[in-house]
Protein backbone atom coordinates (compact mmCIF):
# COMPACT_ATOMS: atom_id res chain seq x y z
CA UNK A 1 0.00 0.00 0.00
CA UNK A 2 1.25 3.41 -0.87
CA UNK A 3 0.30 4.99 2.49
CA UNK A 4 2.38 2.65 4.57
CA UNK A 5 5.53 3.87 2.90
CA UNK A 6 4.87 7.48 3.86
CA UNK A 7 7.24 8.51 6.57
CA UNK A 8 6.50 11.04 9.25
CA UNK A 9 9.13 13.54 10.26
CA UNK A 10 9.26 15.09 13.71
CA UNK A 11 8.90 18.82 13.64
CA UNK A 12 10.25 21.41 16.02
CA UNK A 13 8.28 24.31 17.37
CA UNK A 14 9.93 27.04 19.33
CA UNK A 15 7.91 28.79 22.01
CA UNK A 16 9.27 31.80 23.80
CA UNK A 17 11.21 33.40 25.35
CA UNK A 18 8.93 36.27 24.39
CA UNK A 19 5.61 34.57 24.35
CA UNK A 20 2.53 35.95 26.06
CA UNK A 21 1.66 32.69 27.74
CA UNK A 22 4.99 31.49 29.07
CA UNK A 23 4.56 33.39 32.37
CA UNK A 24 7.84 35.20 32.00
CA UNK A 25 10.88 34.66 29.87
CA UNK A 26 10.85 30.93 29.36
CA UNK A 27 11.56 29.13 26.14
CA UNK A 28 10.64 25.63 25.22
CA UNK A 29 11.46 23.72 22.08
CA UNK A 30 8.74 21.21 21.32
CA UNK A 31 9.30 18.17 19.19
CA UNK A 32 5.98 17.28 17.68
CA UNK A 33 4.56 14.41 15.74
CA UNK A 34 1.45 15.79 14.10
CA UNK A 35 -0.46 17.39 16.94
CA UNK A 36 1.23 15.47 19.71
CA UNK A 37 4.21 16.48 21.77
CA UNK A 38 6.98 13.90 21.60
CA UNK A 39 9.54 15.79 23.59
CA UNK A 40 10.04 19.18 25.18
CA UNK A 41 13.34 20.89 25.87
CA UNK A 42 13.16 23.76 28.31
CA UNK A 43 15.59 26.68 28.10
CA UNK A 44 15.90 28.84 31.15
CA UNK A 45 18.28 31.47 32.43
CA UNK A 46 16.94 34.57 30.69
CA UNK A 47 16.28 36.17 34.05
CA UNK A 48 19.43 34.98 35.80
CA UNK A 49 20.74 37.77 37.98
CA UNK A 50 23.17 35.80 40.08
CA UNK A 51 21.27 36.21 43.32
CA UNK A 52 23.50 33.69 45.10
CA UNK A 53 26.67 35.51 44.09
CA UNK A 54 25.23 38.92 44.93
CA UNK A 55 24.19 37.66 48.36
CA UNK A 56 27.84 36.93 49.15
CA UNK A 57 28.57 40.63 48.74
CA UNK A 58 25.76 41.89 50.97
CA UNK A 59 25.55 41.97 54.70
CA UNK A 60 23.29 39.47 56.37
CA UNK A 61 20.42 41.90 56.87
CA UNK A 62 20.48 43.06 53.27
CA UNK A 63 19.98 39.69 51.62
CA UNK A 64 16.18 39.66 52.07
CA UNK A 65 16.06 42.38 49.39
CA UNK A 66 17.40 39.90 46.86
CA UNK A 67 15.15 37.07 47.97
CA UNK A 68 12.09 39.27 47.46
CA UNK A 69 13.07 39.37 43.84
CA UNK A 70 13.25 35.64 43.31
CA UNK A 71 9.63 34.57 43.67
CA UNK A 72 8.12 38.02 43.34
CA UNK A 73 4.56 36.78 43.70
CA UNK A 74 5.19 35.41 47.16
CA UNK A 75 7.97 37.66 48.40
CA UNK A 76 7.10 37.38 52.07
CA UNK A 77 7.20 33.60 51.89
CA UNK A 78 10.74 33.77 50.52
CA UNK A 79 12.03 36.00 53.26
CA UNK A 80 10.84 33.58 55.91
CA UNK A 81 13.31 30.68 55.41
CA UNK A 82 16.23 33.06 55.22
CA UNK A 83 15.49 34.89 58.46
CA UNK A 84 14.69 31.55 60.10
CA UNK A 85 18.06 30.17 58.99
CA UNK A 86 19.83 33.21 60.35
CA UNK A 87 17.95 33.01 63.63
CA UNK A 88 19.05 29.41 64.01
CA UNK A 89 22.68 30.33 63.46
CA UNK A 90 22.47 33.28 65.84
CA UNK A 91 20.27 31.49 68.35
CA UNK A 92 17.84 34.41 68.46
CA UNK A 93 14.38 34.05 69.96
CA UNK A 94 11.48 35.50 68.04
CA UNK A 95 8.61 37.04 70.07
CA UNK A 96 5.32 35.28 69.67
CA UNK A 97 3.57 38.30 68.22
CA UNK A 98 6.19 38.53 65.50
CA UNK A 99 5.68 34.85 64.66
CA UNK A 100 1.95 35.41 64.34
CA UNK A 101 2.46 38.45 62.15
CA UNK A 102 4.78 36.44 59.92
CA UNK A 103 2.30 33.61 59.54
CA UNK A 104 -0.53 36.07 58.93
CA UNK A 105 1.20 37.89 56.09
CA UNK A 106 2.65 34.68 54.64
CA UNK A 107 -0.77 33.09 54.39
CA UNK A 108 -2.28 36.22 52.86
CA UNK A 109 0.60 36.20 50.42
CA UNK A 110 -0.20 32.57 49.62
CA UNK A 111 -3.77 33.53 48.81
CA UNK A 112 -2.58 36.44 46.65
CA UNK A 113 -0.20 34.12 44.83
CA UNK A 114 -2.82 31.44 44.27
CA UNK A 115 -5.25 34.10 43.01
CA UNK A 116 -2.63 35.13 40.50
CA UNK A 117 -2.35 31.48 39.46
CA UNK A 118 -6.10 31.23 39.22
CA UNK A 119 -6.37 34.26 36.96
CA UNK A 120 -3.50 33.28 34.72
CA UNK A 121 -4.62 29.68 34.50
CA UNK A 122 -8.09 30.78 33.46
CA UNK A 123 -6.53 32.93 30.77
CA UNK A 124 -4.38 30.00 29.64
CA UNK A 125 -7.56 27.95 29.26
CA UNK A 126 -9.10 30.69 27.16
CA UNK A 127 -11.32 32.37 29.76
CA UNK A 128 -10.56 36.03 30.39
CA UNK A 129 -13.10 36.76 33.10
CA UNK A 130 -11.37 34.83 35.93
CA UNK A 131 -8.40 37.14 35.58
CA UNK A 132 -10.58 40.14 36.45
CA UNK A 133 -12.11 38.40 39.46
CA UNK A 134 -8.75 37.23 40.73
CA UNK A 135 -7.21 40.66 40.44
CA UNK A 136 -10.14 42.34 42.12
CA UNK A 137 -9.54 40.23 45.22
CA UNK A 138 -5.77 40.22 45.01
CA UNK A 139 -5.87 44.00 44.99
CA UNK A 140 -7.56 44.02 48.39
CA UNK A 141 -4.73 41.90 49.79
CA UNK A 142 -2.21 44.25 48.23
CA UNK A 143 -3.90 47.17 49.98
CA UNK A 144 -3.50 45.38 53.28
CA UNK A 145 0.17 44.68 52.51
CA UNK A 146 0.73 48.31 51.62
CA UNK A 147 -0.60 49.30 55.02
CA UNK A 148 1.52 46.70 56.82
CA UNK A 149 4.81 46.64 54.97
CA UNK A 150 4.75 49.78 52.85
CA UNK A 151 5.23 47.83 49.65
CA UNK A 152 3.09 45.96 47.19
CA UNK A 153 5.44 43.33 45.85
CA UNK A 154 8.91 43.81 47.30
CA UNK A 155 8.17 43.99 50.99
CA UNK A 156 11.54 43.53 52.68
CA UNK A 157 9.52 43.14 55.84
CA UNK A 158 10.99 40.28 57.84
CA UNK A 159 13.93 40.94 60.10
CA UNK A 160 16.15 38.68 62.11
CA UNK A 161 14.22 38.27 65.34
CA UNK A 162 10.87 39.54 64.11
CA UNK A 163 9.37 41.93 61.62
CA UNK A 164 10.28 45.44 60.63
CA UNK A 165 7.13 47.28 61.74
CA UNK A 166 4.32 46.25 63.98
CA UNK A 167 0.90 45.99 62.35
CA UNK A 168 -0.88 49.30 61.69
CA UNK A 169 -3.37 50.49 64.29
CA UNK A 170 -6.45 49.65 62.24
CA UNK A 171 -5.26 46.23 61.13
CA UNK A 172 -8.12 44.42 62.88
CA UNK A 173 -10.78 46.45 61.09
CA UNK A 174 -9.00 46.03 57.79
CA UNK A 175 -8.66 42.29 58.24
CA UNK A 176 -12.24 41.82 59.44
CA UNK A 177 -13.37 43.45 56.21
CA UNK A 178 -10.86 41.61 54.05
CA UNK A 179 -11.64 38.06 55.19
CA UNK A 180 -15.34 37.92 54.14
CA UNK A 181 -14.42 39.69 50.94
CA UNK A 182 -11.87 36.99 50.10
CA UNK A 183 -14.19 34.20 51.16
CA UNK A 184 -16.83 35.45 48.76
CA UNK A 185 -14.15 35.98 46.12
CA UNK A 186 -13.07 32.35 46.30
CA UNK A 187 -16.69 31.22 45.87
CA UNK A 188 -17.02 33.49 42.83
CA UNK A 189 -13.84 32.09 41.39
CA UNK A 190 -14.98 28.53 41.86
CA UNK A 191 -18.33 29.23 40.25
CA UNK A 192 -16.62 30.53 37.14
CA UNK A 193 -14.33 27.58 36.50
CA UNK A 194 -14.64 24.55 38.76
CA UNK A 195 -17.78 23.14 37.16
CA UNK A 196 -17.41 24.79 33.80
CA UNK A 197 -17.77 22.05 31.22
CA UNK A 198 -15.33 23.53 28.73
CA UNK A 199 -12.79 23.97 31.48
CA UNK A 200 -13.30 20.42 32.71
CA UNK A 201 -12.80 19.02 29.22
CA UNK A 202 -9.64 21.02 28.77
CA UNK A 203 -8.04 20.08 32.07
CA UNK A 204 -9.13 16.64 33.30
CA UNK A 205 -6.56 13.99 32.41
CA UNK A 206 -4.26 16.56 30.82
CA UNK A 207 -0.65 16.78 31.94
CA UNK A 208 -0.80 13.87 34.34
CA UNK A 209 2.14 12.79 36.42
CA UNK A 210 2.31 9.84 38.79
CA UNK A 211 3.19 10.23 42.45
CA UNK A 212 6.36 8.15 42.04
CA UNK A 213 7.61 10.28 39.16
CA UNK A 214 6.71 13.46 40.97
CA UNK A 215 8.76 12.50 44.02
CA UNK A 216 11.63 11.37 41.82
CA UNK A 217 11.77 14.76 40.12
CA UNK A 218 11.62 16.55 43.45
CA UNK A 219 8.21 18.12 42.97
CA UNK A 220 6.88 19.81 46.08
CA UNK A 221 3.95 21.92 47.12
CA UNK A 222 0.55 21.86 45.42
CA UNK A 223 1.96 20.06 42.38
CA UNK A 224 3.00 17.12 44.53
CA UNK A 225 -0.12 17.14 46.68
CA UNK A 226 -2.23 16.99 43.52
CA UNK A 227 -0.69 13.54 42.93
CA UNK A 228 -1.90 12.34 46.30
CA UNK A 229 1.29 12.79 48.32
CA UNK A 230 0.56 14.59 51.56
CA UNK A 231 3.74 16.60 52.02
CA UNK A 232 3.33 19.98 53.63
CA UNK A 233 6.31 21.31 55.53
CA UNK A 234 4.05 23.50 57.68
CA UNK A 235 2.78 20.28 59.16
CA UNK A 236 5.59 17.75 58.62
CA UNK A 237 8.50 19.92 59.72
CA UNK A 238 6.58 22.35 61.91
CA UNK A 239 8.01 25.84 62.19
CA UNK A 240 6.91 29.21 63.50
CA UNK A 241 3.46 29.00 65.14
CA UNK A 242 1.93 26.57 62.66
CA UNK A 243 1.61 23.80 65.29
CA UNK A 244 -0.81 26.05 67.19
CA UNK A 245 -3.03 26.61 64.17
CA UNK A 246 -5.66 24.34 62.74
CA UNK A 247 -5.68 23.66 59.05
CA UNK A 248 -6.11 20.77 56.67
CA UNK A 249 -3.64 19.67 54.05
CA UNK A 250 -5.81 18.87 51.06
CA UNK A 251 -4.65 16.36 48.47
CA UNK A 252 -6.03 15.13 45.17
CA UNK A 253 -5.27 11.88 43.42
CA UNK A 254 -5.07 12.19 39.64
CA UNK A 255 -2.17 14.60 39.34
CA UNK A 256 -3.55 16.35 36.26
CA UNK A 257 -4.14 20.02 35.47
CA UNK A 258 -7.60 20.02 37.02
CA UNK A 259 -6.35 18.57 40.31
CA UNK A 260 -3.56 21.10 40.50
CA UNK A 261 -6.11 23.84 39.93
CA UNK A 262 -8.69 22.58 42.40
CA UNK A 263 -6.09 21.93 45.06
CA UNK A 264 -4.96 25.54 45.01
CA UNK A 265 -8.52 26.77 45.36
CA UNK A 266 -8.90 24.55 48.42
CA UNK A 267 -5.58 25.81 49.78
CA UNK A 268 -6.84 29.36 49.60
CA UNK A 269 -9.69 28.34 51.91
CA UNK A 270 -7.26 26.73 54.34
CA UNK A 271 -5.03 29.79 54.29
CA UNK A 272 -8.04 31.93 55.06
CA UNK A 273 -8.74 29.72 58.06
CA UNK A 274 -5.21 30.32 59.29
CA UNK A 275 -5.58 34.07 58.77
CA UNK A 276 -8.76 34.03 60.83
CA UNK A 277 -7.05 32.17 63.66
CA UNK A 278 -4.18 34.64 63.58
CA UNK A 279 -6.71 37.44 63.94
CA UNK A 280 -8.23 35.75 66.99
CA UNK A 281 -5.05 34.58 68.66
CA UNK A 282 -2.74 37.52 67.96
CA UNK A 283 -0.89 38.12 71.23
CA UNK A 284 0.38 41.47 72.47
CA UNK A 285 4.03 42.16 72.87
CA UNK A 286 7.00 43.30 70.86
CA UNK A 287 7.19 42.65 67.15
CA UNK A 288 10.98 42.49 67.16
CA UNK A 289 13.07 40.48 69.59
CA UNK A 290 16.39 41.33 71.12
CA UNK A 291 18.88 41.14 68.32
CA UNK A 292 22.54 42.08 68.28
CA UNK A 293 23.16 45.39 66.55
CA UNK A 294 25.64 43.81 64.18
CA UNK A 295 24.67 40.48 62.72
CA UNK A 296 27.75 38.32 62.82
CA UNK A 297 26.85 34.65 63.23
CA UNK A 298 29.40 32.13 64.36
CA UNK A 299 30.81 29.60 61.95
CA UNK A 300 28.22 27.12 60.93
CA UNK A 301 25.64 26.18 58.41
CA UNK A 302 21.97 25.43 58.30
CA UNK A 303 19.35 24.38 55.79
CA UNK A 304 15.83 25.65 56.29
CA UNK A 305 12.96 24.73 53.99
CA UNK A 306 9.53 26.28 54.30
CA UNK A 307 6.26 25.81 52.49
CA UNK A 308 6.07 28.45 49.83
CA UNK A 309 2.92 28.69 47.64
CA UNK A 310 4.86 26.81 44.96
CA UNK A 311 6.52 24.20 47.13
CA UNK A 312 9.56 23.96 49.31
CA UNK A 313 11.61 27.12 49.35
CA UNK A 314 14.92 26.21 50.92
CA UNK A 315 17.85 28.28 52.04
CA UNK A 316 21.22 26.68 52.68
CA UNK A 317 23.18 29.28 54.58
CA UNK A 318 26.88 28.85 55.33
CA UNK A 319 28.65 31.22 57.65
CA UNK A 320 32.37 31.36 58.31
CA UNK A 321 32.14 34.32 60.63
CA UNK A 322 32.27 37.90 59.46
CA UNK A 323 29.62 40.31 58.25
CA UNK A 324 28.85 38.63 54.96
CA UNK A 325 27.26 35.26 54.29
CA UNK A 326 29.76 32.77 52.91
CA UNK A 327 27.26 30.96 50.74
CA UNK A 328 23.53 31.33 50.21
CA UNK A 329 22.05 28.54 48.16
CA UNK A 330 18.45 29.05 47.15
CA UNK A 331 16.38 25.93 46.57
CA UNK A 332 13.60 27.41 44.50
CA UNK A 333 10.46 25.29 44.18
CA UNK A 334 9.67 26.36 40.61
CA UNK A 335 13.18 25.39 39.53
CA UNK A 336 12.55 21.82 40.67
CA UNK A 337 8.94 21.70 39.52
CA UNK A 338 9.96 22.73 36.03
CA UNK A 339 12.14 19.63 35.68
CA UNK A 340 9.00 17.49 35.61
CA UNK A 341 7.38 19.51 32.83
CA UNK A 342 8.69 17.25 30.08
CA UNK A 343 7.19 14.25 31.84
CA UNK A 344 3.81 15.97 32.03
CA UNK A 345 3.78 17.18 28.44
CA UNK A 346 4.86 14.07 26.61
CA UNK A 347 1.95 12.66 24.63
CA UNK A 348 -0.25 15.73 25.07
CA UNK A 349 -1.48 18.00 22.30
CA UNK A 350 0.30 21.23 21.41
CA UNK A 351 -2.82 23.15 22.31
CA UNK A 352 -2.48 21.92 25.89
CA UNK A 353 1.16 22.77 26.45
CA UNK A 354 0.37 26.33 27.49
CA UNK A 355 -2.20 25.00 29.91
CA UNK A 356 0.17 22.46 31.44
CA UNK A 357 2.86 25.07 31.88
CA UNK A 358 0.31 27.32 33.57
CA UNK A 359 -0.84 24.53 35.85
CA UNK A 360 2.53 24.07 37.56
CA UNK A 361 2.52 27.78 38.36
CA UNK A 362 6.11 28.77 37.75
CA UNK A 363 7.70 32.11 38.51
CA UNK A 364 10.72 32.60 36.32
CA UNK A 365 12.28 34.94 38.82
CA UNK A 366 13.00 32.04 41.12
CA UNK A 367 13.72 29.53 38.38
CA UNK A 368 16.58 31.66 37.08
CA UNK A 369 17.48 33.50 40.29
CA UNK B 1 39.68 9.98 40.43
CA UNK B 2 42.61 9.57 42.78
CA UNK B 3 42.20 7.52 45.92
CA UNK B 4 44.70 9.23 48.16
CA UNK B 5 43.18 12.66 48.56
CA UNK B 6 42.42 13.64 52.09
CA UNK B 7 40.52 16.80 51.25
CA UNK B 8 37.14 15.18 51.70
CA UNK B 9 37.33 15.71 55.41
CA UNK B 10 37.05 19.49 55.17
CA UNK B 11 35.27 20.70 58.27
CA UNK B 12 32.92 23.57 57.91
CA UNK B 13 30.48 22.91 60.68
CA UNK B 14 30.66 24.95 63.88
CA UNK B 15 33.60 23.68 65.89
CA UNK B 16 31.59 22.36 68.76
CA UNK B 17 33.06 20.62 71.76
CA UNK B 18 32.73 16.90 71.15
CA UNK B 19 29.68 15.82 73.06
CA UNK B 20 26.57 13.73 72.77
CA UNK B 21 25.13 13.74 69.28
CA UNK B 22 22.11 15.95 68.67
CA UNK B 23 20.42 13.19 66.74
CA UNK B 24 21.63 9.93 68.31
CA UNK B 25 18.78 7.86 66.91
CA UNK B 26 19.45 8.99 63.37
CA UNK B 27 23.19 8.63 63.77
CA UNK B 28 22.85 5.04 64.93
CA UNK B 29 20.45 4.13 62.13
CA UNK B 30 22.58 5.73 59.43
CA UNK B 31 25.72 4.04 60.73
CA UNK B 32 23.91 0.71 60.66
CA UNK B 33 22.67 1.16 57.10
CA UNK B 34 26.04 2.39 55.87
CA UNK B 35 28.09 -0.28 57.57
CA UNK B 36 31.27 -1.00 55.65
CA UNK B 37 31.55 2.58 54.39
CA UNK B 38 33.73 5.16 56.07
CA UNK B 39 31.43 7.81 57.48
CA UNK B 40 32.20 10.85 59.62
CA UNK B 41 29.32 12.39 61.50
CA UNK B 42 29.05 16.14 61.71
CA UNK B 43 27.09 18.38 64.04
CA UNK B 44 24.88 20.73 62.10
CA UNK B 45 22.33 22.95 63.78
CA UNK B 46 19.15 21.05 63.14
CA UNK B 47 19.82 17.86 61.24
CA UNK B 48 22.15 14.91 61.14
CA UNK B 49 24.96 15.30 58.62
CA UNK B 50 27.57 12.85 57.42
CA UNK B 51 30.77 13.35 55.48
CA UNK B 52 31.75 10.60 53.08
CA UNK B 53 34.42 10.02 50.51
CA UNK B 54 33.25 10.88 47.02
CA UNK B 55 34.00 7.40 45.70
CA UNK B 56 31.25 6.09 48.00
CA UNK B 57 28.69 8.71 47.05
CA UNK B 58 26.49 6.63 44.76
CA UNK B 59 26.51 3.62 47.06
CA UNK B 60 25.62 5.77 50.06
CA UNK B 61 22.79 7.54 48.26
CA UNK B 62 21.32 4.27 46.99
CA UNK B 63 21.37 2.74 50.44
CA UNK B 64 19.89 5.81 52.09
CA UNK B 65 17.08 5.85 49.56
CA UNK B 66 16.33 2.13 49.40
CA UNK B 67 16.53 1.28 53.08
CA UNK B 68 13.04 0.87 54.52
CA UNK B 69 13.81 2.57 57.81
CA UNK B 70 15.44 5.60 56.20
CA UNK B 71 13.75 5.80 52.78
CA UNK B 72 15.10 9.20 51.78
CA UNK B 73 12.95 9.51 48.69
CA UNK B 74 13.09 13.26 48.17
CA UNK B 75 16.26 15.08 47.20
CA UNK B 76 15.58 18.57 48.45
CA UNK B 77 18.67 20.33 47.26
CA UNK B 78 22.18 19.90 45.92
CA UNK B 79 24.53 22.70 46.90
CA UNK B 80 28.18 23.03 46.07
CA UNK B 81 30.32 25.34 48.18
CA UNK B 82 33.76 26.60 47.26
CA UNK B 83 36.51 26.58 49.92
CA UNK B 84 39.56 28.12 48.23
CA UNK B 85 41.74 28.00 51.37
CA UNK B 86 41.42 24.24 51.47
CA UNK B 87 41.39 24.02 47.63
CA UNK B 88 38.24 21.98 47.77
CA UNK B 89 34.59 22.10 46.80
CA UNK B 90 32.05 20.55 49.05
CA UNK B 91 28.88 19.07 47.59
CA UNK B 92 25.99 18.93 50.04
CA UNK B 93 22.91 16.81 49.44
CA UNK B 94 19.89 17.57 51.59
CA UNK B 95 17.59 14.59 51.85
CA UNK B 96 14.08 14.18 53.15
CA UNK B 97 11.82 11.22 53.68
CA UNK B 98 8.20 11.99 52.86
CA UNK B 99 6.81 8.93 54.60
CA UNK B 100 8.97 9.01 57.73
CA UNK B 101 9.21 12.82 57.92
CA UNK B 102 12.89 12.96 58.75
CA UNK B 103 15.84 14.67 57.16
CA UNK B 104 19.60 14.54 56.87
CA UNK B 105 22.50 15.89 54.85
CA UNK B 106 25.27 14.07 52.99
CA UNK B 107 28.48 15.90 52.23
CA UNK B 108 31.46 15.05 50.16
CA UNK B 109 34.62 16.89 49.25
CA UNK B 110 35.79 17.43 45.67
CA UNK B 111 39.41 18.58 45.34
CA UNK B 112 40.26 21.43 42.97
CA UNK B 113 42.77 19.48 40.92
CA UNK B 114 40.32 16.69 40.16
CA UNK B 115 36.95 18.40 40.26
CA UNK B 116 34.75 15.49 39.37
CA UNK B 117 32.11 13.61 41.29
CA UNK B 118 29.51 10.98 40.46
CA UNK B 119 26.14 12.27 39.38
CA UNK B 120 23.23 11.14 41.55
CA UNK B 121 20.67 11.54 38.74
CA UNK B 122 20.40 7.75 38.58
CA UNK B 123 19.15 7.77 42.19
CA UNK B 124 16.98 10.90 42.11
CA UNK B 125 16.04 12.29 38.69
CA UNK B 126 15.54 15.64 40.39
CA UNK B 127 19.29 16.08 40.77
CA UNK B 128 19.48 16.90 37.08
CA UNK B 129 19.25 20.69 37.06
CA UNK B 130 20.89 21.14 40.44
CA UNK B 131 23.98 19.42 39.08
CA UNK B 132 23.89 21.26 35.79
CA UNK B 133 23.72 24.50 37.69
CA UNK B 134 26.64 23.55 39.93
CA UNK B 135 28.67 22.37 36.94
CA UNK B 136 28.14 25.69 35.25
CA UNK B 137 28.48 28.07 38.18
CA UNK B 138 31.31 26.28 40.01
CA UNK B 139 33.00 24.19 37.36
CA UNK B 140 32.53 20.79 38.96
CA UNK B 141 32.00 17.85 36.64
CA UNK B 142 29.32 15.29 37.40
CA UNK B 143 30.24 11.93 35.97
CA UNK B 144 27.33 10.01 34.49
CA UNK B 145 25.05 13.02 34.15
CA UNK B 146 22.91 12.55 31.04
CA UNK B 147 23.06 16.12 29.82
CA UNK B 148 25.59 18.41 31.42
CA UNK B 149 25.03 21.43 29.19
CA UNK B 150 25.03 25.00 30.56
CA UNK B 151 21.72 25.92 32.15
CA UNK B 152 21.50 29.49 33.36
CA UNK B 153 24.32 31.52 31.85
CA UNK B 154 24.57 32.85 28.30
CA UNK B 155 26.32 30.50 25.90
CA UNK B 156 29.37 32.73 25.50
CA UNK B 157 29.91 33.30 29.22
CA UNK B 158 33.39 32.52 30.48
CA UNK B 159 34.32 31.50 33.98
CA UNK B 160 32.47 30.02 36.92
CA UNK B 161 30.80 32.88 38.79
CA UNK B 162 30.13 31.15 42.10
CA UNK B 163 33.80 30.41 42.68
CA UNK B 164 35.32 32.70 45.24
CA UNK B 165 38.06 33.56 42.76
CA UNK B 166 35.47 35.04 40.40
CA UNK B 167 35.42 38.70 41.32
CA UNK B 168 32.47 41.00 40.72
CA UNK B 169 33.92 44.54 40.74
CA UNK B 170 30.64 46.13 41.84
CA UNK B 171 30.44 43.92 44.90
CA UNK B 172 34.01 44.65 45.94
CA UNK B 173 33.41 48.38 45.52
CA UNK B 174 30.29 48.16 47.63
CA UNK B 175 32.27 46.42 50.36
CA UNK B 176 35.04 48.97 50.08
CA UNK B 177 32.63 51.88 50.41
CA UNK B 178 31.35 50.42 53.63
CA UNK B 179 34.88 50.59 54.90
CA UNK B 180 35.21 47.12 56.28
CA UNK B 181 35.83 43.68 54.99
Amino acid sequence: MAESRLETVDMFINMGPQHPSTHGVFRMVLTIDGEQIVDMKPHIGYLHRGVEKLAEGLRYREVTVLLDRTDYLAALNNELPYVMALEKLLDVKVPERAEYIRVLVCELNRIASHLMFYGAFGADAGATTPFMYAFRDREEIQHFFEAVTGGRLMHNYFRVGGVRYDLPEDWRERLTKLIPHLRKGIVDCERLLSDNEIFLNRTIGVGQISAADAIDYGLTGPNLRACGVRLDLRRDQPYSVYPKLEFDVPTRSRGDCYDRYLLRVEEMRQSLRIVEQCLEQMPDGPSLGEVPRVIRPKEGEVYVGTENPRGEYGIYLVSRGGDYPYRVKVRAPSFCNLMALNEMMRGCYIADCVLILGSIDIVLGEVDR
Amino acid sequence: MTEEHSAHSVHTAPKKEPGPSLFPEMERLVAEVLSGIEVTSEQVVDEHAIIIDRKDLLAVCRRLKDNQRLSFDLLRCVSVVDYPNESVFQAVYHLYSIGLKHRMAVKTGIPYDDAIVDSVTSVWAGADWHEREAAELLGVEFRGHPNLRPLLLPDDFEGHPLRKSFKVPELDQARFRRGRE
